[in-house]
């Protein structure tokens, strides 16, 4: 196989590349690493990041569960089934998403028809805008805050490739995933399903938060769940955790602002606001 | 980054690749996300690599070629990848084939199992001629050329001294649509016999009648509600691109319904599992119907303009006002008497449920797809109105043709026309289509022994092909007792991929490739598409891309198995070297006259003229054709058909027209040619000559359907001309193991399922298969092993009215109570220790006048050969041949056999042991008179002297000047 210039190929390459990178560490995919000038991740980091702390599913992040599965889920497998796909068993996981750009990519490049490569195309943006840029902009970031080695700079990368696919294609429009009714919790009860739920709370609490912050407040982290870890939290010191998960809260609004493409990070910044609200009326006063 | 920066990243990363590739290893991991199925690219096929299992720890690669092909394990022709080593240029393994529009890539266990049959040690390598008499089982190799002309030398001498129908053609497993067709016309003889009889004909009258088409293509993946009679949808036939286009439409809150007596693996999906009666299947249809039409939930458009109403209104109450609305009157009518509670009478499924599934049909509108295929209409008398009168489900909500319906198959099928076509043979060959069956669809082939018997004709060259009928066929002593007799059957040359048990009593032996090792060209209904697939020999395309160049396919096949093509080719050529016969010329190559026709000429022809779009398609990837169809094994004609009745018959078809009275056009103008050739019926020209073209409706004349009427015919005008007049429409017939029907201690024995991994005769050499199943317990409910003293594993006689056999019981819930079921894959058996060594017992064959015993001598086991497999097979048992008892039971309307039988079950008797089987064939003539009784001759039914209509569908159609019945 010799290589030849196609910038549609090259593209789908480089896709697939960063897909690949989020599989479990390989000779395989340090090779793939030197070759995006990135180091060789090793087995512990990958674990750490995506296994303990940022799962790369769609639906984790834009669930109103915030689990993996779910309504969420069910959209992006009828985005595979709009064009005649049949989804994978984890069709919201990163890397069949960065492989079904690709695909698509290379199936608009060698479609003849005109109109049914305009189609494509158009189905190429319509993925990235709803099922990627929806989720990516707060979980790249986060991911670049929580790890500074190979992963960290591979989130780099994929958002800078998010960012240019975008670029003249920002939709006014919000992705259909947070178009969802923004709803506050109820009570103290609420709150912390709907905390761990980025779509609804707009913010992304990982363990490693979780553990931060009791190591802060000097508390006793309760390993389980991140549901349980932060109920026991709240058990052992409601005020100053809610404290600390509105100052959080607001650390993660000031880092989407610089996101693009602006309505995808609007929509994130307004979850926030809606959350520093709740958090305040239910903080208890004095 | 900037975009440029972008763009140089992903220049970096091709060119590695490419770097990498170039080394012969692999860039992406293997199990990854990042492809959308875990399929090689195609760009790749040339060169695969992937790590060798057996070598791990080590880690060392094997680079394969991956060849397509389709299974040949049912009829579906599934898409399969060879994946050939290119270092030995042996095929290591099968996988799906992503570029099959019918199974995406998906395969069923049986396709992968495909290397079982490949390497399998006890294969049929070579040319094999019986050395003692028919059925010692001795024999000796020979070579291609001795059997070829001995072979030729004998059809050429029936031809010559006029006995054509002394020649005899009998398919299995269907190979190219029309190709062994066109043989036997190219021939002149019309010997083609087909197994369809004690299969799937049945359910195709009941389709034929409505539609002129038929077979259903149930458009499943965009169902709304999905209703299935049938064991065989997620069992049997279309299993794998059925099953998963119905898991889809779960997925997407589909409903599903399936009407099975057995808790089939279709049933334990079903949102609603019916559990009638046997039989009853076409009053549940009727009850349902009734409640539509009670309810007005009918699509009362459709019904108007699509059904042939009219017609049934002038020949059934010229009294009344001819309208619609005067007909919508006599419908309300009509089924009025099919109530809920009538069906669960005659069902035993509860009305309340009965109600609560017409509902939610109903509720399906023009998303209803529904199937049946053998199951109830092959079980029972009557079978083919279960067919009927499941699509008037489809003619009522008008379901037909439409996404999520039920289509003719004919509209999602593409048969392309061939290099040649012989006209049509003009002969009429009355062991295959005898008198008394005029509206049998298909060769009534089952009854071959007893024709024979009773001296109406015999055959002097008898090709069995993929086929086992001593095995398939119910009676299948009678079977060998013919089988055995010379002046009956005068040289029988089995064509086979693996032995079997009619191949023992054969003359000549003739080893015939697997799936990877013969041409087809294959189309099926599996959604609303057409497409072809092409089955080749893999080693040969193989060898033909390393620079070989291969013209005799036996050269890339294991020992001397040929592939099918190549031999008829060849044989012919012996039957009329010179071309004095006028046969030779259909299989001569246009390119070079006077030469042999090559397979490559043969293919390449007709993926140049007659597949539309694959030219353009393969000229994209700087291919021809043929070359296309050998590198990716499918194309997509079409995608979306649609409603074919509805299109406007454009002018230019329309000169100097006719119409009768009731709006049938019919026109001067000639048919435009037309690449697909699939079979459609071919209805009646008006008295003028002009050939029907569409049907007025509405002021315009639409394309319609292949009809009569132009319409979907609720009611059969030919059934009435041809005296069957009061089953002219959908209707209830009793079936012949109805309650009223059984004696007392009688109970239905269910013989038509299966299990999704076994297939008829062809899976016994495939040890995986084998493995998973290898069995056939007879299905008891609780409540009847109770009332017999029966436990699970207890030996039991299954009494017939011809014979019985001993079998073990399998106590469950489930199945119906008061029925029992016992699946037909099993039960392969042997003579000697000579044959297939896997899945067949070693028995002993003996017989006293007509009463024929065979005993079990010694099961399965593990054993030494060049496959090491074989000795870890750890188990005995292979099934009870349970067909051998069953007597012959023709439909007289279909002609089909009805597989239903009556039983008495007992406790097996003291001596009684495990696969004991008794059959006095002289009871299987008694019954078979029983049932000829029943049929009413064309002589006296016929009524235009003609032996059967002309219309109807017919695998080889003779010229017309034959149809004349005899002395006319």
């Amino acid at each position: 196989m010799t290589y030849t210039a196609s910038p549609v190929a090259d593209r789908a390459d480089l896709l697939r590349t960063l897909g690949v990178f989020c599989e479990r560490p390989s000779p395989h995919i340090a090779a793939l690493a030197e070759t995006l000038g990135l180091n060789a991740p090793q087995a512990a980091e990958h674990t750490e990041v995506f296994l303990q702390q940022l799962p790369p599913y769609a639906s984790i992040y834009l669930d109103p569960e915030g689990k993996i599965g779910g309504e969420a889920r069910d959209r992006v497998a009828g985005f595979w089934r709009a064009l005649r796909m049949t989804p994978p068993s984890e069709p919201d996981h990163l890397a069949a998403l960065l492989g079904l750009w690709a695909s698509i990519l290379e199936a608009a490049g060698e479609e003849p028809k005109p109109e049914r490569r305009r189609l494509l195309e158009h189905a190429a943006r319509t993925l990235v805008w709803e099922h990627l840029a929806s989720w990516l902009v707060p979980y790249l970031t986060r991911l670049g805050e929580l790890s500074t080695g190979a992963y960290g700079d591979w989130a780099a990368l994929v958002a800078s490739v998010i960012e240019e696919a975008l670029h003249g294609h920002a939709r006014p429009e919000m992705p259909v995933h947070l178009m969802l009714p923004q709803e506050e919790p109820t009570g103290i009860d609420d709150l912390v399903a709907f905390l761990l739920a980025p779509v609804r709370s707009g913010i992304i609490i990982t363990r490693a938060d979780l553990s931060h912050a009791a190591t802060t407040l000097g508390l006793g982290m309760r390993l389980g769940e991140r549901a349980f870890s932060l109920s026991s939290l709240l058990a052992q010191a409601r005020r100053p955790v809610l404290t600390w998960l509105a100052e959080e809260a607001e650390r993660q609004r000031q880092l989407y602002a610089a996101g693009l493409p602006a309505a995808i990070a609007q929509a994130w910044s307004s979850r926030v606001g809606n959350t520093l609200e709740a958090l305040r009326r239910i903080t208890p006063q004095g | 980054m900037t975009p440029q920066d972008i763009e140089q990243l992903g220049q970096r990363v091709a060119a590695a690749r490419a770097e990498v590739e170039a080394r012969g290893e692999t860039f992406y991991p293997g199990p990854s996300r990042i492809h959308l199925a875990s399929f090689p690219p195609r760009q790749r096929w040339d060169d695969w690599v992937e790590l060798d299992s057996r070598s791990w720890p080590e880690i060392v690669e094997k680079r394969y070629a991956l060849v397509p092909t389709t299974c040949f394990n049912c009829e579906s022709a599934c898409g399969l990848l060879a994946y050939i080593d290119k270092d030995t240029l042996q095929v290591r393994k099968f996988e799906g084939n992503p570029e099959h529009p019918g199974s995406r890539g998906r395969n069923c266990a049986k396709g992968p199992a495909t290397i079982n049959q490949v390497t399998d040690p006890d294969r049929i390598l070579y040319p094999l001629q019986r050395a003692g008499e028919r059925g010692e089982g001795k024999w000796v190799q020979v070579d291609w050329d001795e059997a070829l002309d001995d072979i030729a030398t004998r059809v050429r001498t029936a031809i010559t001294e006029g006995r054509p129908n002394q020649v005899m053609y009998h398919v299995g497993r269907p190979g190219e649509d029309g190709f062994t067709e066109r043989v036997m016309a190219s021939w002149g003889v019309d010997g083609h016999n087909s197994h369809t009889n004690v299969c799937s004909s049945g359910a195709r009258v009941g389709y034929e009648l409505w539609m002129g088409i038929d077979r259903p293509s149930p458009d499943h993946a965009n169902a709304e509600v999905i209703y299935l009679i049938s064991a065989h949808l997620e069992t049997g036939h279309y299993f794998n691109p059925h099953a998963q286009r119905i898991t889809e439409a779960r997925e997407r809150g589909a409903k599903l319904i399936v009407l099975d007596v057995r808790l089939s693996n279709t049933a334990t999906h079903a949102d609603h599992w019916l559990s009638p009666y046997p039989g009853s299947e076409a009053a549940i249809n009727l009850a349902i119907a009734n409640h539509i039409i009670q309810t007005g939930g009918y699509d009362r458009e459709f019904v108007r303009r699509w059904w042939n109403w009219d017609r049934y209104m002038a020949a059934e109450y010229p009294n009344r006002e001819q309208s619609f609305e005067s007909f919508e009157e006599v419908l309300g009518q009509i089924y009025s008497r099919f109530t809920f509670e009538f069906a669960e009478a005659e069902s035993g499924v509860p009305a309340e449920t009965l109600r609560e599934v017409a509902e939610v049909v109903a509720g399906a509108g023009t998303r209803l797809s529904t199937h049946s295929w053998r199951s109830a209409a092959a079980g029972n008398l009557g079978g083919w109105q279960v067919s009927r009168t499941l699509f008037l489900l489809n003619a009522l909500l008008g379901a037909v043709a439409t996404p999520g319906g039920t289509h003719p198959n004919a509209w999602n099928k593409f048969v392309p026309k061939p290099i040649h076509s012989p006209p049509h043979p003009p002969v009429w060959n009355e062991l295959t289509w005898p008198l008394e069956y005029p509206l049998a669809m298909h060769e009534l082939s089952y009854l071959l022994p007893h024709f024979l018997e009773e001296g109406r004709g015999s055959v002097d060259v008898y090709f069995t092909r993929v086929y086992n009928p001593v095995w398939t066929n119910p009676d299948g002593f009678s079977w060998i007792e013919a089988l055995t007799d010379e002046s009956k059957v005068g040289l029988h040359v089995a064509l086979t991929p693996t032995w079997n048990e009619t191949a023992y009593f054969a003359d000549y032996i003739l080893p015939m490739g697997l799936s990877s090792e013969r041409h087809d060209i294959h189309s099926y209904e599996q959604y609303d598409g057409q497409w072809v697939a092409f089955r080749q020999p893999v080693l040969r395309e193989a060898r033909q891309r390393a620079g070989e160049v291969v013209t005799d396919t036996r050269d890339v096949n294991p020992g001397e198995v040929w592939e099918e093509n190549e031999f008829w080719i060849e044989l012919t050529w012996r039957i009329d070297p010179d071309g004095s016969l006028g046969i030779r010329q259909y299989h001569e190559s246009r390119q070079r006259p006077g030469e042999k026709l090559g397979v490559d000429e043969y293919y390449g022809w007709m993926f140049e003229n007659s597949v539309p779009g694959l030219p353009e398609r393969a000229a994209d990837e700087a291919l021809t054709p043929l070359d296309y169809m050998r590198r990716y094994g499918a194309f997509e004609v079409r995608n979306g058909v649609g409603q074919i009745h509805e299109e406007v018959v454009p002018d230019d078809e329309l000169e100097r027209i006719g119409e009768d009275r009731f709006g049938r056009v019919y026109t001067n103008s000639a048919k435009p040619a037309e690449p697909n050739v699939v079979p459609l019926s071919s209805p009646d020209p008006d008295a003028e000559g002009r050939r029907p073209v569409g049907v007025r409706i509405d002021g315009e004349i639409h394309r319609g359907f292949p009809t009569p009427s132009g319409k979907l015919e609720f009611f059969s005008t030919t059934l009435v001309d041809w005296g069957w007049g009061e089953h002219a429409i959908p209707g209830y017939i009793p079936s012949h193991i109805h309650p009223s029907q059984l004696a007392e201690g009688q109970m239905p024995l269910i013989s038509t399922f299966r299990l999704p991994v076994q297939i008829h005769t062809r899976s016994a050499n495939s040890k995986w298969l084998d493995e998973i199943a290898h069995t056939n317990p007879l299905w008891i409910h609780p409540v009847d092993a109770g009332r017999l003293g029966l436990d699970n594993g207890d030996l039991v006689r299954v009494e017939t009215q011809i014979g019985y056999y001993v079998v073990k019981a399998w106590v469950t819930e489930g199945i119906r109570p008061g029925v029992v079921a016992c699946s037909h894959h099993m039960g392969r058996w042997k003579l000697t220790d000579h044959g297939q060594g896997q899945a067949m017992a070693t028995v002993s064959l003996d017989h006293d006048d007509r009463q024929w015993g065979l005993k079990r001598k010694k099961g399965t086991g593990p054993y030494q050969s060049t496959d090491p497999d074989t000795t870890r097979i750890w188990w005995t048992d292979v099934g009870v041949h349970q067909n051998l008892t069953f007597p012959v039971q023709p439909d007289p309307i279909s002609g089909q056999h009805c597989w239903h039988q009556a039983v008495t079950v007992r406790k097996a008797e003291a001596g009684d042991e495990y696969g004991d089987i008794w059959v006095d064939t002289k009871h299987s003539r008694e019954v078979y008179a029983e049932w000829l009784e029943l049929t009413r001759s064309a002589t006296l039914t016929s009524p235009d002297g003609s032996r059967r209509p002309y219309w109807l569908l017919r695998p080889l159609k003779p010229g017309r000047d034959v149809y004349s019945l005899p002395g006319s």
